[in-house]
């Protein structure tokens, strides 16, 4: 099991640094960097001071030299600082890291609570108009974009009811009324998109499970059907929810990224999007490097639920 | 099997059953045998007091917004104590019939009949009287035990299951279990029984299956082709363990199978199933020593045996099974049967009692005179 | 009609898979699921082979049939090795033998027409040209006992035994001389067995074929074969003429199985235990664990096969004994 860790671990590492260097790469090839940029309207600066600026922030090295500089400073502990605002980024990470972690853990929450009762009653009473009202409702939900989603529940709450979200971001800790109103739609519309996706799967494996023959067999001893259900079905009927839960992550931390940006939420997603919009190459550096290592986390923890979950995978050996 | 069409049916001179059955059943349980010697059990179904009795049952399942019958119309009984087999083909019914017995039909319905188990019937009970009858009163034993189990949990917790939802308390489970494994013989019970499905061998998981099946020692066990998974020398084992446990405990044993030599290895009566209705029934010595029904002189003439000449060809009849789903009317067997007439394809016939607890549905019989039919049964 | 030549020729074949992923074992540990066989395949005969799960009679056929390579031994068919021939070679041998498998529907592609099915084998080796193939698919199908009209069917249109005649006629596309018949009946009703048993000998009569015939029905095995091979963990135990080793079965193994046929036997027959597995086998005579009459040189020393009486061959200590004393 160590072992296993540890693997993961090691070619987590590789696809990390793969990652990072290419989105370095990348970044440097986009047209325009921060200074031209930040210059555009600007009408009183000379070539001259422009390009001193730019040498000010190594923008004029050759690529490698710029790496070669970076890596250095990362193997002593500094990862450069913004160059809008002159922190270190990994001040600005940690103050924005917990905002959108919240939001994507609530947004999870719900999806898998929502997705999961809608599957389960599906699979249950299939046939119904519950089954068939989840059904379209998940087709619908796969099918609009979040923002899409988000911006029409806005549009929708605005129009009919006079009221527009908070623009200034607080903690959920000194005014949860204010949080929530902010933050409420941003994950409805991230939720939607997993509940649907969770709900369909959970639906169709649950079907599976509840029409196979362990299950019979559980009802031929006398098991209650509630038992068959949360006790034997739902335990099998979980492993490929599991694995969907896990690429539906994906989702999520991009839904971030545009749905902060238009809600004003002050989390990794907006700064990413702003420092992408701005050719902050430290801060777009470290950004990517946050999204790989959740990314990577989640699918370690997803690999060693089915552990937890399946006996037949822990004899068999983790991973084979 | 001469195939002559006679203008009216005539029976065939009944062939000698082949050696090997009387072996086989010699040779099956000699010391429990003598046992049934010196305490006759009679066989019938003019009884009121059998343990299970089922009656003009018929069961439909819904197809393309229809009603589709399954069963036709069938009518048995077993009495406590007793092994009866059922034996019959893919779409004879058999499995339909084992699981209406559990009420595990799914979309299935009884449409008609009735099916009463120790004084109540089972086709009118709600579905929380039928949970409790249900691994107390009548449990199953299911074809494949790695299907049968729960992988996610240990052998030990599901046959806990079994004993908890018999009423068990719960510090006796423990204790119970390991003694129900010792009683199915798995070797090293303590350990096994932390075991998960898949650690184990068909044997033993089928062992496992068999202690869910008698944990709360029910008064009826309905086996659903419990070898058919298994290797031709477990297969020895298991049916061994099953007579043991039948013959130690007294449960009645209701063995579903397709095997010939499962019924003559171990059951006491047999019951033959074709296209959703019985066509003989019997002692198993006299179905398999002088079948009567074409059917069942068929199934057994269509398994070679060692004292068949290799260069001819096994008796067999053309066609093909029917469809559980579209029917004939008249007798099932009519389209493929050697003996049939237009009375046998316009009109199913009636089970005719030979005595002694036989019976066949075919109009053959209808042409024997009360006379002979006496002399048969001298 | 056997001619004094086998067909085919197997000796000394071993197939060993590395053991991976299977709790409690080794990362070294190896699968030996065939151990050592030898046999002959004569011409216009029936070898049976017999044995429960894990005994190798399907790696057998697979690696006779080229599906797989056999660790070392020799695969002979019509005196040249196929195991160590060339692509081309290897192909045109491919045409002459044949394999008919369990799950009648799960060999036969859902998605293709039943012409196709059968067509394929004649226009994959060239054998014919496609307007030629559709009047050898009609020949195929009375021979099996179809209508030529089925060709245009699927085959999930069929039942278990109709599918099954269909995988024949596919056999019989290329005219092998050889089929091999993995558990060919097994996954059929009773009376469509005997339909198709009755057919494939029929075929044998009329075609000459010889079969290789695996089964764990011992019923089926004595009315098919000839010859008959039973085999255990990897092993040959028994082999001669199957009348008899039906008639007067000598090794201790052979006996509880055909006890459990209801045949004549003498006690004690019934086995302890269950198969063990193949990644660590016995030490000695791989049957001394379930053996009802085993003697101490069993749990040390493999017994060879050793010929008994007229053809027939036992690989028994005990049985071995009793000839030397006569």
């Amino acid at each position: 099991m160590i072992r296993y860790i540890g693997k993961r671990v090691g070619a987590g590492a590789i696809c990390l640094a793969l990652v990072t260097l290419f989105v370095f790469m990348a970044m440097r090839l986009v047209p325009g960097d921060f200074v031209t940029i930040q210059l555009q309207d600007a009408t009183g600066v000379t070539k001259e001071e422009a390009e001193q600026l730019r040498a000010s922030f190594g923008l004029d090295d050759p690529l490698l030299v710029q790496l070669g500089d970076w890596l250095a400073g990362v193997a002593q502990g500094d990862l450069g600082a913004s160059f809008w605002s002159n922190r270190p980024v990994t001040e600005v990470l940690a103050e924005r890291i917990p905002v959108t972690l919240q939001v994507g853990l609530l947004a999870l929450l719900l999806a898998v609570g929502a997705g999961l009762a809608f599957g389960i009653l599906g699979a249950r009473r299939r046939g119904s108009w519950v089954d068939g009202a989840t059904r379209i409702g998940a087709v619908v939900g796969l099918s609009v974009p979040h923002y899409v989603t988000a911006l029409l529940i806005l549009v929708a709450l605005t129009n009919l009811f006079y009221w527009s979200p908070p623009l200034v971001f607080t903690p959920i800790t000194e005014n949860p009324s204010a949080y929530f109103q902010q933050v409420g739609i941003p994950i409805i519309a991230l939720a939607l998109m997993m509940t649907a996706s969770i709900a369909r799967m959970t639906r169709s494996s649950m079907l599976e499970a509840l029409s196979s023959e362990s299950v019979r067999a559980v009802r031929a001893r006398g098991g209650t059907e509630g038992r068959v259900l949360f006790v034997h079905a739902l335990r099998n009927a979980s492993i490929p929810v599991l694995t969907l839960i896990g690429l539906e992550l994906g989702g999520v931390l991009g839904g971030t990224v545009i749905l902060e940006t238009l809600f004003n939420i002050p989390g990794i997603g907006a700064l990413t999007y702003d420092a992408v919009s701005t050719r902050d190459y430290p801060l777009v550096i470290v950004c990517t490097i946050f999204y790989c290592i959740v990314y990577l986390v989640v699918t370690l923890l997803v690999d060693l639920a089915y552990a937890v979950v399946d006996p037949r995978i822990r004899t068999a050996g983790v991973g084979s | 099997m001469t195939r002559e069409r006679a203008s009216t049916p005539t029976r065939p001179a009944p062939d000698s059953s082949p050696v090997w059955i009387r072996q086989m059943m010699e040779s099956a349980m000699p010391i429990a045998r003598m046992d049934q010697v010196t305490e006759p059990r009679t066989v019938g179904r003019d009884r009121g007091d059998e343990l299970l009795e089922v009656t003009d049952l018929r069961v439909a399942f819904p197809r393309d917004d229809q009603r589709v019958d399954v069963l036709h119309g069938v009518s048995f009984a077993i009495s406590a104590g007793e092994t009866v087999a059922i034996v019959g083909e893919s779409g004879s019914g058999k499995s339909v019939m084992a699981l209406s017995l559990l009420g595990l039909l799914g979309s299935g319905r009884c449409t008609r009949g009735s099916i009463r188990f120790d004084g109540r019937d089972l086709t009118s009970l709600g579905g929380r009287e039928l949970r409790r009858i249900r691994g107390r009163d009548i449990s199953m034993i299911f074809q494949d035990p790695l299907a049968a189990l729960d992988p996610l949990f240990t052998v030990g917790f599901q046959i806990g299951e079994a004993l908890r939802f018999g009423g068990t308390p719960a510090s006796e489970v423990r204790r119970r279990t390991v003694e129900l494994l010792r009683q199915v013989g798995m070797p090293d019970p303590e350990r096994k029984r932390k075991a998960y499905p898949h650690e184990l061998s068909g044997g033993q998981r089928q062992r496992v299956v068999i202690a869910i099946a008698v944990a709360c020692a029910p008064k009826l066990v309905v086996a659903d082709e419990p070898t058919t998974a298994l290797d031709a020398t477990v297969e020895e084992q298991i049916l061994e363990l099953l007579r043991t446990i039948q013959r130690e405990s007294g449960t009645s044993l209701l063995i579903i199978t397709h095997d010939m030599s499962v019924v003559a290895r171990i059951a006491d009566r047999v019951v033959v199933m074709y296209a959703g209705t019985i066509v003989e029934e019997g002692r198993v010595e006299d179905v398999l020593d002088d079948p009567r029904h074409p059917y069942t002189q068929a199934l057994i003439a269509a398994v070679p045996r060692g004292d068949m000449n290799r260069h001819q060809p096994v008796p067999t009849i053309d066609g093909s099974l029917p469809s559980v789903w579209d029917r004939p009317p008249g007798c099932g067997f009519a389209p493929r049967c050697p003996y049939a007439t237009d009375q046998c394809r316009a009109e199913a016939p009636p089970a005719f009692p030979l005595g002694g607890g036989r019976e066949s549905r075919c109009w053959l019989e209808a042409t024997e005179t009360a006379a002979s039919a006496m002399e048969r049964q001298a | 009609m056997s001619a004094t030549e086998p067909i085919l020729r197997v000796r000394d074949l071993v197939k060993h898979y590395p053991a991976r992923g299977l709790p409690g074992l080794q990362r070294s540990a190896k699968v030996q699921a065939v151990n050592g066989i030898s046999f002959d395949l004569l011409r216009g005969t029936t070898l049976g082979i017999v044995g429960e799960s894990g005994s190798g009679k399907s790696t057998t056929a697979r690696v006779v049939m080229g599906l797989t390579p056999p660790t070392s031994g020799l695969v002979e068919f019509e005196g040249s090795d196929i195991t160590t021939a060339d692509r081309a070679s290897q192909r045109r041998k491919r045409m002459r033998m044949q394999m008919i498998f369990q799950d009648p529907r799960g060999s036969l592609d859902p998605r293709m027409r039943v012409r196709d099915v059968i067509g394929e084998g004649l226009i994959v080796h060239r054998l014919a040209t496609r307007s030629r193939a559709r009047s050898r698919v009609a020949e195929l199908l009375e021979m099996v006992g179809l209508r030529p009209a089925d060709a245009d069917k699927f085959a999930h249109e069929f039942s278990g035994g109709q599918a099954q005649r269909i995988a024949i006629a596919r056999a019989l596309a290329t005219a092998p001389d050889v089929v091999v018949c993995d558990e060919a009946v097994s996954a059929l009703d009773v009376s469509v067995q005997a339909q198709i048993v009755n057919l494939l000998r029929r075929l044998q009569e009329d075609l000459g074929l010889s079969y290789l015939f695996i089964s764990h029905d011992l019923n089926i095995v004595r009315y098919m074969s000839d010859h008959l091979m039973v085999m255990y963990l990897g092993q040959v135990v028994e082999e001669g003429p199957s009348g008899e080793i039906f008639g007067s079965p000598q090794h201790p193994y052979t006996r509880a199985l055909l006890a459990t046929t209801g045949g004549p036997t003498a006690s004690p027959t019934r086995l302890v235990g269950e198969i063990p597995n193949p990644a660590s086998p016995p030490t000695g005579c791989r049957f001394h664990t379930r053996c009802p009459v085993r003697i101490d040189r069993c749990s040390t020393a493999e017994p060879e096969l050793t010929e008994i009486a007229r053809g027939q061959r036992t690989a028994c200590h005990l049985v071995t004994r009793e000839v030397l004393a006569r």
